[in-house]
């Protein structure tokens, strides 16, 4: 059986970086969490809030260092399967991606060691500088690689030519036409995720009737900011979907599952599809009436254009957009649905005693990362055939490496991110079954910033009084 | 001003800072495997925690360096180095994962530390393969890459790759005798005086087989010598030197020898390919992207390199001293 | 006891669909002017209801 490369790569890498971008989206999300929850307890000075840090930071800690290892490979991955791709983009993305490293990896890096062990061994203003440091780190981060992919989506700024490509203007590469939609799209996505699971889990505990102070506070968090952040979170992701429809409307034809140039009046919301690329029809759909026209035009008769607007060899594979976007969106109704009903709870005071919201909750836990990787995949399949958008088509973009090179890493990669994943569940699962850990009723961190440049002086009777532990809260 | 030449400067330094630093960590993680003691290995984990994900840094640093500076190499080397890279990134992957999974679990912790081990060691090796196979050198045509991915298969990447292993134990070995309690002292000399001279033999060998099977090294050796003279002798004095440490000797110095190892290794390194970026067929400046990409770079590395390197260093300064016996979480 | 549950019924029902109201109205059904209001006005009374009705048993 004759292996073709291009198709091997591409798996390859779609299977990294969706692995990947689990994880910096819970870090993220989950470390400015944490900034909040710190600042909660600075000012309060009430345990709850400790306990909340000590439990999330463990969770936060795994997730953070997968998501360091899985992002590594990335960083190289572009030239292992893609050679091709690396030559040309390498002056463009490859800068942006080097002070990604500079400003942010090294920033998050530097202050996480502090944030993890750091609590006994400086003082809180310094330890809380460190957790906002990470939390500042990971936002950074995220708005250099959105540029860099958003570059590869809405190419700015460079002259091309021979194959070489020379950037011409800095400003048009960073600030690519579709950057600073997608940046606070995938930074609300982010917060999501994190509220969601944070809500989800105290959810579950009160359902289990264990740890209620605990449970009460991360659930009334995790579902006010959740309402607040899932609002933003549409209203932006209309916005972008506006601007991707002017700059690869490609990608949003084959979005909405229609075919025709133009299609019928008023136009149905598809649900279900039964894409057929090679015939340019579908051979079955399942919609509701009006609404295409309502929520793709904004009125109550207007025509979508379809996928036949785009000429066959440019054309992505429709089934593929349709099913990610549909995903995402009807994850982002059930969310604003969910808000809405902590809201309503809240004003009639059974935000905690209604079981089957308490249910809905805890099903919503990974939903946020759900949401996330669809529309991750709405963004790069509906980008294609290109990988760089009207420049550089992907099967030409691939490494002079033997197909056989290629499946078997593809398979060692599966494995190995397969131990990595189920480690994590096995140990966040642990962590969530064991429950937040009791702090003694006065704690406090028990360093300062003066005694972190005195010598330190094991076995210090500060240390001996701290390591005890009291009674439950 | 070449900047070419100052963007290959920084790749040099962001190279050296890597190798140095994450050099004794993945060498501690090495030593473990030969360290029976749970409680001695929790130790060797722990003065090592605090630190290795900005040490780990560098290398992407060094990669996404490359990338941007001579996109031309970075697209001719990633896929010559295909096998070993990859090898090496799922490697430092478990390495990396096995820090935070290893404190999860009590019974399963061995296992953990294997998988951290071994994760070290073969990073390690696959390292050692990449820089045998740059010496050896790449097959290029028409600025791409024209060899097979199995010509690392081959005596002098797999000698290199042997070696450096042993020059990270040597490494690690000097970071524990500055880090650690009196327990591991015996551990920490020990792994210091075997590695040494391993270290020495191997890097002899290869440099001799280098010649042999690579003109263009016999060449260099040819016309600067002398240069690379000192620099072999230089290393065999300090590793003389750390075969024949004794307890006595001040906790500093095996550390600070091992790290003049490697500036020696890599200052040959830099003589023989210099002004090659693929070795020993495109040049530092036939790779390069243009002066706007680059500049961009050395800018942004230029402001930010000293602000990272000074938190880093407060960061090593908030660990310092010896490692708690009780670890971080107390 | 009857009456009152067919009035929070009746409330329920209404919330949710006060709730279909902003969500059409933030995605742009009725034009950006009335998405940024509706986004304005669904943010702030959440806000509002966050902080007057606290969530019983939350604060210690």
């Amino acid at each position: 059986m004759k292996l073709d490369p291009s198709i091997i790569a591409r798996i390859q890498f779609a299977f990294t970086v969706s692995f990947h971008i689990i994880f910096p989206t819970m870090s993220i999300g989950l470390a400015s969490f944490l900034a909040v929850i710190e600042a909660l307890w600075l000012k309060t000075k009430k345990p709850v809030y400790l306990e909340i840090y000590k439990f999330w930071l463990s969770i936060f800690a795994m997730g953070f260092g997968i998501g360091v290892v899985t992002g590594i490979v990335l960083s190289f991955e572009f030239g292992l399967g893609f050679a091709r791709f690396a030559q040309m983009a390498g002056p463009a993305i490859g800068p942006l991606i080097a002070l990604e490293v500079l400003t942010a990896f090294f920033l998050e890096a530097g202050f996480l060691g502090i944030m993890l062990f750091g609590l006994h061994r400086v003082g809180p203003k310094l330890h809380f500088f460190a957790t906002c440091m990470v939390a500042i780190g990971t936002l950074i981060s995220a708005s250099w690689i959105l540029s860099a992919n958003s570059w590869m989506q809405t190419p700015a700024g460079v002259a091309i030519r021979d194959g070489h490509l020379t950037v011409l203007s800095w400003r048009h590469v960073l600030v690519n036409p579709s950057w600073l939609y997608r940046l606070p799209h995938m930074l609300t996505a982010a917060y999501l995720t994190a509220s969601f699971m944070v809500a989800g889990v105290g959810a579950w505990y009160l359902l289990k009737g264990k740890h209620q102070h605990f449970a009460r506070r991360t659930l009334a968090l995790g579902t006010a900011f959740g309402t607040v952040l899932i609002a933003g979170q549409v209203f932006i992701g209309d916005i972008l979907y506006g601007t991707m429809l002017k700059y690869q409307p490609s990608k949003m034809q084959a979005a909405e599952g229609f075919w025709e140039k133009q299609s019928q009046s008023p136009a149905p919301y598809y649900w279900f599809i039964v894409p057929d690329q090679n015939n340019q029809r579908n051979r079955f759909q399942l919609g509701i009436p009006y609404l295409g026209s309502i929520w793709l035009t904004h009125s109550l008769n207007g025509r979508v254009e379809g996928l036949r607007n785009t000429p066959r060899d440019f054309q992505p594979r429709m089934g593929m957009v349709f099913y990610a976007f549909r995903i995402m969106y009807g994850l982002a109704m059930v969310m604003f649905a969910v808000g809405v009903a902590s809201l309503w709870l809240r004003f009639r005071g059974k935000l905690f005693s209604s079981r089957w919201f308490l249910w809905i909750l805890v099903f919503m836990t990974p939903s946020g990362i759900i949401a996330t990787l669809a529309g991750w995949y709405v963004a790069e399949t509906g980008r294609q055939p290109w990988v760089i958008y009207g420049v550089l088509r992907t099967v030409d973009a691939i490494s002079p490496v033997p197909a056989q090179a290629l499946l078997s890493t593809l398979i060692a990669f599966v494995c190995v991110y397969a131990v990595f994943i189920t480690a994590f569940l096995v140990f966040a699962f642990r962590i969530i079954r064991r429950g937040p850990g009791e702090v003694p009723p006065h704690a406090e961190a028990s360093g300062s910033v003066k005694n972190a440049f005195r010598p330190y002086v094991l076995d210090s009777p500060e240390r001996l009084v701290n390591s005890s532990i009291t009674q439950r809260s | 001003m070449d900047l070419s030449l100052v963007s290959a400067c920084f790749l040099a330094l962001a190279l050296t800072l890597y190798v140095i630093l994450d050099g004794f960590d993945l060498g501690v993680g090495i030593l473990l495997l030969f360290q029976p003691a749970t409680a001695s290995r929790d130790h060797m984990v722990d003065s090592i925690t605090p630190t290795w994900d900005g040490n780990e840094t560098w290398i992407i640093m060094a990669g996404v360096t490359l990338l941007a500076a001579f996109p031309v190499a970075y697209s001719i080397l990633l896929p010559a180095f295909y096998l070993p890279i990859i090898l090496m990134l799922l490697a430092l992957g478990f390495r990396g994962v096995s820090f935070e999974f290893r404190v999860q679990s009590k019974q399963h912790r061995r296992k953990w530390d294997v998988a951290f081990a071994v994760g070290s060691l073969v990073a390690a090796f696959m390292q050692g393969l990449v820089l045998g196979g740059l010496m050896q050198g790449v097959k290029v045509q028409n600025q791409h890459f024209a060899g097979s991915v199995l010509d690392v298969v081959h005596p002098l990447p797999i000698i290199s790759g042997l070696a450096l292993p042993f020059g990270y134990a040597v490494l690690g070995g000097g970071w524990l005798k500055l880090k650690s309690n009196l327990s591991l002292q015996t551990f920490a000399n020990r792994s210091i005086r075997i590695s040494a001279p391993f270290l020495a033999i191997l890097f002899g060998i290869a440099c001799i087989y280098a010649v042999k099977i690579q003109p263009s090294i016999h060449s260099k050796w040819a016309t600067h010598g002398i240069p690379l003279a000192c620099l072999v002798g230089l290393f065999a004095i300090a590793s003389g030197m750390l075969t024949t440490m004794t307890e006595k000797t001040r906790p500093a110095v095996p550390f600070l020898l091992g790290l003049f190892l490697f500036v020696l290794g890599i200052s040959g390194i830099a003589l023989i390919a210099f002004p090659d970026i693929v070795p020993f067929s495109v040049t530092l400046w036939e790779a390069a992207s243009s002066s706007t990409s680059q500049t961009l770079v050395l800018v942004g590395a230029a402001f930010v390199t000293p602000i990272v390197l000074t938190y880093s260093a407060f960061a090593y300064w908030i660990f310092r001293g010896k490692t708690p016996e009780q670890g971080w979480e107390a | 006891m009857g009456n009152s549950s067919k009035l929070h019924r009746l409330q329920s029902m209404t919330a949710a669909l006060v709730g279909v109201f902003f969500f059409n109205a933030i995605v742009g059904v009725f034009g950006l002017r009335l998405a940024i209001a509706g986004l304005a006005a669904f943010v702030l009374g959440a806000v509002v209801v966050c902080v007057a009705f606290p969530a019983q048993g939350a604060e210690s």
